[in-house]
């Protein structure tokens, strides 16, 4: 039952190896959440990461911008039976009505009758991991987000020491440690630039 | 069966009261007294740097990172910014009533500053700008949103 000298020599490294795995299990779930969300975060210039939007043009009588609003909404209703509950109706304009369902948005130009039909719908799972990434639900969530980071630097600090020998911290893992600190330092200097 | 009925009903009552109040974001509302859009957009310099209460539709909201509604009132349209990710608002928001409050502001854009713009989009998007939109100097009013309850 005698320890062999390495193991009672370096019992920190043991700890080490059993906390990166264990935090490394805690943590992967949230960190697949947080990769996936973020890669479609970062294209958001070039896509919508949370909703997919249909638009569509339908074409009504025209309508009588001098009739009041509450005959407008009903004459826009009968033409367009749309789906959905009906939530509410603005007109940002004489010429323009606005109706306003769970599922859709109707922009009636009243004197030609052409209605621009915007719907949206969250896009499935992905606008679940986006709001965790982002924190919508703040509250608690906050809390588990800040314990995420906190493994995430322990994670980072004690990879570092798993190994001994040359592909160990201070063989080459020196190096690709420089390398890769050494990429958002010199993309930083240069995009200041 | 009782138990089970019993857990039920306790899992759903938050649910149905939950339903029925307003969602709230940010800062609770402090203001007693509302201030019409149209009011607003008419006297800017009047309301310039003054939070204000203010109350109507949400019209638009910002599809990308929820970080703006538009609220609307008397045939009238005002932005309410927030900070990303301060507040996040989502797309099932249009259509509902808003109360929000927030400080005024009134920017001036030149002609130049506008350029800036575009060239700063135009480089994050990896593009040539388009300059075709700039006409003169713009006025841009909004509300830097501080708290808002939407039902």
């Amino acid at each position: 039952m005698a320890s062999s000298p390495e193991r009672r020599a370096l019992p920190w490294r043991r700890w080490n190896a059993a906390i990166h795995r264990d935090v490394g299990y805690l943590a992967a779930a949230l960190t697949l959440i947080y990769a996936i969300s973020g890669l479609a975060v970062n294209h958001v210039a070039s896509w919508n990461p949370n909703y997919a939007k249909t638009t569509e043009v339908l074409q009504l009588a025209p309508l009588d911008p001098k009739q009041p609003v509450e005959t407008l909404i009903q004459r826009a209703q009968e033409g367009l039976r749309p789906e959905g509950g009906f939530k509410s109706a603005f007109q940002p304009d004489d010429d323009t009505l606005q109706l306003f369902y769970d599922r859709a948005t109707y922009a009636v130009d009243l004197p030609t009758g052409k209605v621009l039909v915007e719907a949206t719908r969250p896009r499935p799972v992905l606008f679940a991991l986006n709001q965790l990434h982002l924190n919508a639900p703040k509250r608690h969530w906050t809390l588990v987000a800040d314990l995420y980071a906190g493994a995430l630097i322990l994670l980072a600090l004690s990879g570092l020491f798993i190994l001994r020998g040359p592909k160990g911290f201070f063989g080459r893992g020196l190096w690709l440690t420089g390398l890769g600190a050494a990429v958002p330092l010199a993309y930083w200097l240069w995009w200041r630039h | 069966m009782r138990l089970r009925s019993l857990l039920t009903l306790l899992v759903l009552t938050p649910l149905c009261v939950q339903a029925s109040e307003p969602k709230r974001y940010g800062q609770p509302l402090s203001l007693k007294e509302e201030v019409k859009v149209s009011e607003i957009l008419a006297h800017p310099d009047q309301y310039a740097g003054k939070k204000v209460r203010v109350k109507g539709l949400v019209t638009g909201v910002c599809e990308e990172r929820g970080c703006w509604i538009k609220i609307g009132a008397d045939k009238q349209e005002i932005q309410f910014k927030v900070e990303d990710g301060v507040m996040t608002f989502p797309m099932s928001a249009k259509g509902s009533s808003v109360v929000a409050e927030g400080t005024v502001s009134k920017r001036v854009l030149s002609v130049e500053q506008q350029k800036a713009m575009c060239d700063k989009e135009a480089k994050a998007l990896n593009k040539q700008a388009d300059y075709s939109k700039v006409a003169g100097p713009k006025t841009i009013i909004r509300i830097e949103g501080l708290g808002a309850e939407i039902q």
